[in-house]
Order: C-alpha cells, then sequence, then structure tokens
C-alpha cells in the first residue's frame, strides 16, 4: 500500500517505521525542517519537508496515488483540513487520523472525511481509570 | 441578522462594531479575553470567551439560529473548520472565512464556502495603485478580478458609440450618467463630452482599456 503520514510527531514517525517495515511506501509530511533533517535516511520512507494542509504539497507528496491517509498532527484543525483536502481527490483515499483534544470528538465523523479516528487523551483517562478501580 | 464571529482580532472587532451599528445582533467568540478590548465601550452584541470549535460556545453565541457566520481568527485552517462547523453542523446560511494562502481559497471554494482573500485582494489593488493611478477604482468584485471604474468623457472618445470600448469577456459600459441621470447604455448610444461611464474591466485588461479611453 502507499501510505501518506501527515505530521512527523511520536504518533508520525512511530506509524511511519512500523508501516515501512511491514514492506509499505510510506510518505511522511513534516513542517518543522529541523524535524525533517534530524529524521534521517530509513528504508521505504521519503520525508517531505511542507505543510501538509497545503494542498499543493499534497499534490507533489502523492495524494493522487496513495490508498490511506493518515493526518497525526497535534492539531485537530489540521488534521480535519487535511481530511477535507483528501476527500476532494477522484481516487478518494481513506483517512484516519487522531483527535488531540477530547472535545474536538464530535467533527471527526464520516461526513468530515474521517473513516476511523482515535482519542488518545480519552483511551488513556479510561485505561487509568480501570487501573484505579483494580486496586 | 443574527451574526456569529469567531475571532476578535483587528478585523473581526471592526466587523463587530458595524454590524452593530447597523443594528444587527453580533455575538462574538474569541480565547483572549483582553482581545474584546478592541470591541470598544460602545459595542451592544454578545462577548463569548471560548474556543470557537467548541459546541457549547458556538451555541451559547447562538449558532443554531444565526443568520450568518463569519470565521475571521488569524489562522487559515481555524478559519476553514470554523466555516465549516457553520456550514454542516448548524445550517447557517450564509458563512464566510477569511484565508490568507489564496491557494486554499480557491480549494475551499469548492467545498461552498464563500472566502476571501485579503492577500490577492491587497496585492491587486497596491499594483493597481502603483500601475493605474489615472484610473479611478469604485469598487473591487471578488478578489480583485473585475474592477468597477468611472471615467469621464472627453474629447477624444466624445461622439463615438460606448459599445466601441467593450471587449467581450473583458470590458463593459454598463452605465452612462448624463446631466445627473443614469442609463443602461444600448448599441448605437452616443457618448456625450463630460458623460459619466461606469466600466466593469477585468483586472487584466486595465492596461487595453487605458489605450481605448486614450488615457
Amino acid at each position: 500500500m502507499n501510505i501518506l503520514i501527515i505530521g512527523a510527531g511520536k504518533v508520525g514517525t512511530s506509524l511511519a517505521k512500523d508501516m515501512s517495515s511491514k514492506g509499505h511506501k510510506v510518505s511522511l509530511i513534516e513542517k518543522n525542517e529541523t524535524v525533517c533533517e534530524k529524521f534521517g535516511k530509513i528504508k521505504n520512507i521519503e520525508i517531505i519537508y511542507g505543510d501538509g494542509c497545503d494542498p499543493l504539497v499534497l499534490e507533489s507528496a502523492g495524494i493522487k496515488v496513495t490508498d490511506v491517509i493518515a493526518a497525526v498532527t497535534g492539531d485537530d484543525e489540521d488534521n480535519l483540513v487535511v481530511a477535507q483536502l483528501a476527500k476532494l481527490q477522484p481516487n478518494r483515499p481513506r483517512v484516519v487520523s487522531i483527535i488531540n483534544h477530547p472535545r474536538n470528538e464530535w467533527l471527526f465523523t464520516k461526513s468530515w472525511g474521517i473513516d476511523a479516528a482515535e482519542s488518545p487523551t480519552s483511551i488513556i483517562t479510561k485505561l487509568i481509570e480501570e487501573d484505579i478501580d483494580k486496586k | 441578522m443574527e451574526v456569529v464571529i469567531m475571532g476578535c482580532g483587528r478585523v473581526g472587532s471592526q466587523l463587530a462594531n458595524l454590524l452593530s451599528m447597523d443594528g444587527h445582533d453580533v455575538s462574538i467568540i474569541d480565547v483572549d479575553e483582553k482581545s474584546f478590548n478592541r470591541l470598544g465601550k460602545s459595542f451592544k452584541g454578545n462577548k463569548i470567551l471560548g474556543f470557537g470549535y467548541d459546541k457549547e460556545v458556538l451555541e451559547k453565541a447562538g449558532i443554531e439560529h444565526a443568520d450568518a457566520y463569519a470565521s475571521v481568527s488569524p489562522g487559515d485552517n481555524r478559519n476553514i473548520i470554523g466555516a465549516l462547523i457553520a456550514k454542516r453542523e448548524y445550517r447557517v446560511p450564509i458563512v464566510v472565512a477569511r484565508i490568507y494562502d489564496p491557494v486554499r481559497a480557491i480549494v475551499y471554494n469548492k467545498l461552498g464556502i464563500t472566502t476571501i482573500s485579503p492577500t490577492r485582494w491587497g496585492a491587486n489593488k497596491i499594483k493597481e495603485l502603483i500601475c493605474h493611478s489615472d484610473i479611478n477604482s469604485q469598487l473591487s468584485l471578488g478578489n480583485g478580478e473585475v474592477e468597477v471604474i468611472e471615467v469621464e468623457v472627453l474629447p477624444p472618445i466624445a461622439g463615438f458609440t460606448s459599445d466601441k470600448i467593450n471587449v467581450p469577456g473583458e470590458i463593459m459600459v454598463f452605465s452612462i450618467t448624463r446631466l445627473g441621470k443614469s442609463f443602461v447604455p444600448v448599441v448605437g448610444t452616443v457618448m456625450n463630452s463630460g458623460d459619466l461611464l461606469h466600466i466593469a474591466v477585468a483586472a487584466t485588461a486595465i492596461p487595453q482599456l487605458k489605450r481605448i479611453l486614450g488615457l
């Protein structure tokens, strides 16, 4: 599969390494130049310096031929913008994302072009609550 | 009208004051309480402190029955998402987003949002002031792609018919004001010296219009 990841933070980087080690072709867009330079060379991963919310950057990163887009930046609005742009593409790539702030959960739905989204804060909160209850 | 504005910066506060002075019911949202100082003491509308995507905040601002919504925060992405929320989740009839990046402004027009790009508009306007200071623009349409200009008929063109100025798709004389009365010219209307013409012109055709008018 061709996978386009937006945001080389903890989630984006870890996801890129994981998917590339499974043999998928990964493109990773990051808007911080220093982060891009430090990333180094990893087989099957192409790191692209640019703003993933910019339609021209997405196009040059191959949005038209990608199967899946993972919008995993630390900004919920950026992730939502990527999803809107993805759904304008004729190939309609699958969009997965993360929800940084639980108050934004109501927007990460199919009607916003999001096929699946995970909310780390909500997940961790639930797990910790369970840990507390265990004694 | 009931209007919800996201972002109380320079544009947001001025917009809120203008609408409020015209008697509209304005609610303005911002995350920074200090930003409301820009509104001045005479502002009669609602100031809502909070995050612009928050359901509670939006509903407190009255978005469920708003007639119009404008997002004018400093972030393009924030404005895009704000506008989409107003349109998709609350079906607000009129939604406008300020977007600095002209490329994005075009893309989001496709998603049914009216976008205004001050970057493009400002650049077009400044270029016009530099290159065509002798052309008196009355109105800029869209992001400055079409200008409405006012020109007095002087001897070089007086006596000709107004359709001699028209260029399909680029230049059109749509009104003539003669002795204080305006009318829409037909083919064959002769222009008199001292007539005031109103001309719609594509920004790219301004040099051509100047040649035709003998300016």
